[in-house]
C-alpha cells in the first residue's frame, strides 16, 4: 500500500507531506497503517459527500490523501470540518509521519 | 428569439447582475453592498448544514456577548457539556479555560470601547469557544458560529488558545462574516487573513501597553513550540522572515505586489499574500499610531463587499480616513500616509 499525505491552511498554513510504501515499514508499523486505512474507511469514501459539507471557513487547515492499495487508488480532499470521525487517527498518524519525515530530511 | 432560463443546480440568479451590484458597491452605494452581503447569506444558507452560520437567529435577538468556554477534553467533538466557564463564572483551576476567558474578554472589551462594537455581530452575540479540541490537533478555526482551538504537538505548536493574538484574529473572523463577509479564496480571501491579523496585532499591542514603535509585530510567536523556539508565523513588519526552519519551511509571505503568490494553494494564498496589506497597515501604524489605523481599516471593513479585491480595500480604506480625518476622528494627513504605505507595498 502506498500514501501520499499533504497539509495546507489552517491558521498557521502547515504545510506537512509525506509518502509511505508499507512495504518499506517496518512489520509493526505496516500493520499498524493497514489498520488505520481500514478503519478509516477512507476507500469506500466519496469525495461529493466530503464536499457537500462546507468547509471553507476561515483558518481551517485542509488535508489532501492518496491512498494507492494493489490497482485501486482513492484521492480524497478534506478540511477540518468534513474530515469523518473515522479518518481522525490515520490523518493523526500521517501527520506524525510527515513530522519524522522532515526531520530525518 | 429570446431564451428562457430553467434555473439548474449551482444557479445564482439575481434580478440585478453580480457586476452591476459590485460595481455600485465600489461607489459607495450602501444599498448595493448590504444587498451583495444578503444574497451570499441567503445562498450560503440553502446550503448549510446546522454547523454553520445563520445570520437571521443571531440578530434578530439580542444577546449579551457573553463568553461561553467548553472543554472538548480532547475529544473531535464541539461544545461538549458541561460548560467549563461561563459568563461571570469564578476562574476554574484548568489555565487554558481561564486564559481563553480573559483573552476574549480582552478582544470584546476592545471592539466595544475602541471601535463601538457589541461583539461579534454587534448585536451582543455570545462567544462559544471550544478548547482542547481533538488529539494534538495543530489549528485554531472560526467555523461561522464559534471559535475551537488545539492543543498543539508539544514540539512544533503549544497550545493555541495561549495566545491572545491568536484569540483575537479568530474572533475578528467572526467581525469580518458580520460586515464585509470577504470570500476566503484569493485577495478577497487574503484581506480576511489581513483583517484578522490587524485586530489581532492592534488588540494585543493595547492590552500590553505597547506603540506600534516598540511592539514586536509578530503574529503567533507564543504559540510555537520548544522545537520553534524564536520563531513566529507571520511579521506584519517584515513579511517572509517570521520562520525558517525544517518544519515550517521558509515564510512564504511576501512584502510586496512583485512577489505576490498566484498558485492555488491555500486557497490561491490566503496567508500568504496578506503580508503585503500587512506591511501597509505597519507602515501607517508607525505613523499615526495603531489604535489609530485600526480605527480607520475598521471603518473600511464595514464599507467592503465579499469580492472585494487589494485595490478596491485602498480605495475604501483612503476614503474611510478622509472622511475620518473630516471630522476630527482621525489625524491630519492620515490619507496621504495610507497611500504612501500602499505605495510602498506596490499598490
Amino acid at each position: 500500500m502506498h500514501i501520499d499525505f499533504k497539509t495546507s491552511g489552517g491558521f498557521a498554513n502547515l504545510r506537512l507531506q509525506c509518502s509511505v510504501d508499507t512495504a518499506t515499514l517496518l512489520p509493526n508499523d505496516a500493520e499498524e497503517l493497514d489498520s488505520l486505512v481500514a478503519q478509516s474507511n477512507v476507500l469506500g469514501l466519496n469525495q461529493a459527500e466530503l464536499d457537500a459539507v462546507p468547509g471553507l471557513f476561515p483558518d481551517v487547515m485542509t488535508y489532501e490523501l492518496t491512498v494507492q492499495v494493489g490497482d485501486r487508488t482513492q484521492q480524497l480532499r478534506m478540511t477540518d470540518i468534513s474530515m469523518p470521525a473515522s479518518v481522525r487517527p490515520l490523518v493523526q498518524r500521517l501527520r506524525s509521519l510527515a513530522i519524522q519525515q522532515t526531520r530525518r530530511s | 428569439m429570446r431564451r428562457r432560463h430553467y434555473c439548474g443546480t449551482g444557479c445564482q440568479c439575481q434580478f440585478i447582475p453580480p457586476n452591476i451590484s459590485e460595481n455600485l458597491a465600489k461607489k459607495g452605494v450602501e444599498e448595493a453592498r448590504v444587498s451583495i452581503q444578503e444574497s451570499q447569506q441567503i445562498r450560503a444558507r440553502r446550503s448549510l448544514t446546522a454547523m454553520a452560520f445563520n445570520p437571521f437567529t443571531e440578530i434578530s435577538a439580542p444577546e449579551s456577548a457573553s463568553r461561553k468556554i467548553y472543554d472538548c477534553q480532547n475529544q473531535w467533538v464541539q461544545r461538549v457539556d458541561p460548560i467549563a466557564r461561563d459568563e461571570g463564572d469564578d476562574p476554574t483551576d484548568k489555565e487554558i479555560v481561564d486564559t481563553v476567558y480573559d483573552y476574549t474578554g480582552a478582544v470584546r472589551d476592545y471592539f466595544k470601547t475602541m471601535l463601538g462594537r457589541n461583539s461579534i455581530n454587534d448585536n451582543g452575540m455570545d462567544l462559544v469557544i471550544n478548547v482542547h479540541f481533538g488529539v494534538d490537533f495543530m489549528n485554531a478555526f472560526w467555523d461561522g458560529k464559534e471559535m475551537t482551538f488545539g492543543d498543539g504537538d508539544g514540539e512544533i505548536f503549544s497550545n493555541f488558545a495561549n495566545s491572545l493574538d491568536v484569540v483575537a484574529h479568530e474572533l475578528a473572523h467572526g467581525v469580518t462574516q458580520y460586515t464585509a463577509n470577504l470570500e476566503y479564496q484569493s485577495q478577497s480571501g487574503a484581506l480576511n487573513e489581513h483583517f484578522s491579523d490587524v485586530f489581532g496585532m492592534a488588540i494585543k499591542q493595547h492590552v500590553n501597553e505597547n506603540n506600534a514603535g516598540d511592539a514586536d509585530w509578530l503574529i503567533g510567536h507564543e504559540i510555537m513550540g520548544p522545537a520553534l523556539y524564536g520563531e513566529a508565523l507571520r511579521s506584519m513588519k517584515y513579511p517572509g522572515t517570521a520562520y525558517d526552519n525544517e518544519f515550517l519551511g521558509k515564510d512564504p509571505q511576501p512584502a510586496h505586489m512583485k512577489d505576490y503568490y498566484a498558485g492555488p494553494e491555500d486557497n490561491q494564498g490566503v496567508h500568504i499574500n496578506s503580508g503585503i496589506p500587512n506591511r501597509a497597515f505597519y507602515l501607517t501604524a508607525l505613523e499615526i499610531g495603531t489604535d489609530q489605523a485600526t480605527l480607520i481599516w475598521y471603518h473600511a471593513l464595514n464599507k467592503l463587499w465579499p469580492t472585494a479585491n487589494f485595490a478596491d480595500a485602498v480605495t475604501v480604506i483612503v476614503e474611510q480616513a478622509r472622511q475620518l480625518t473630516r471630522d476630527g476622528k482621525a489625524p491630519l494627513g492620515s490619507p496621504q500616509v495610507i497611500r504612501a504605505a500602499f505605495k510602498d507595498v506596490g499598490l
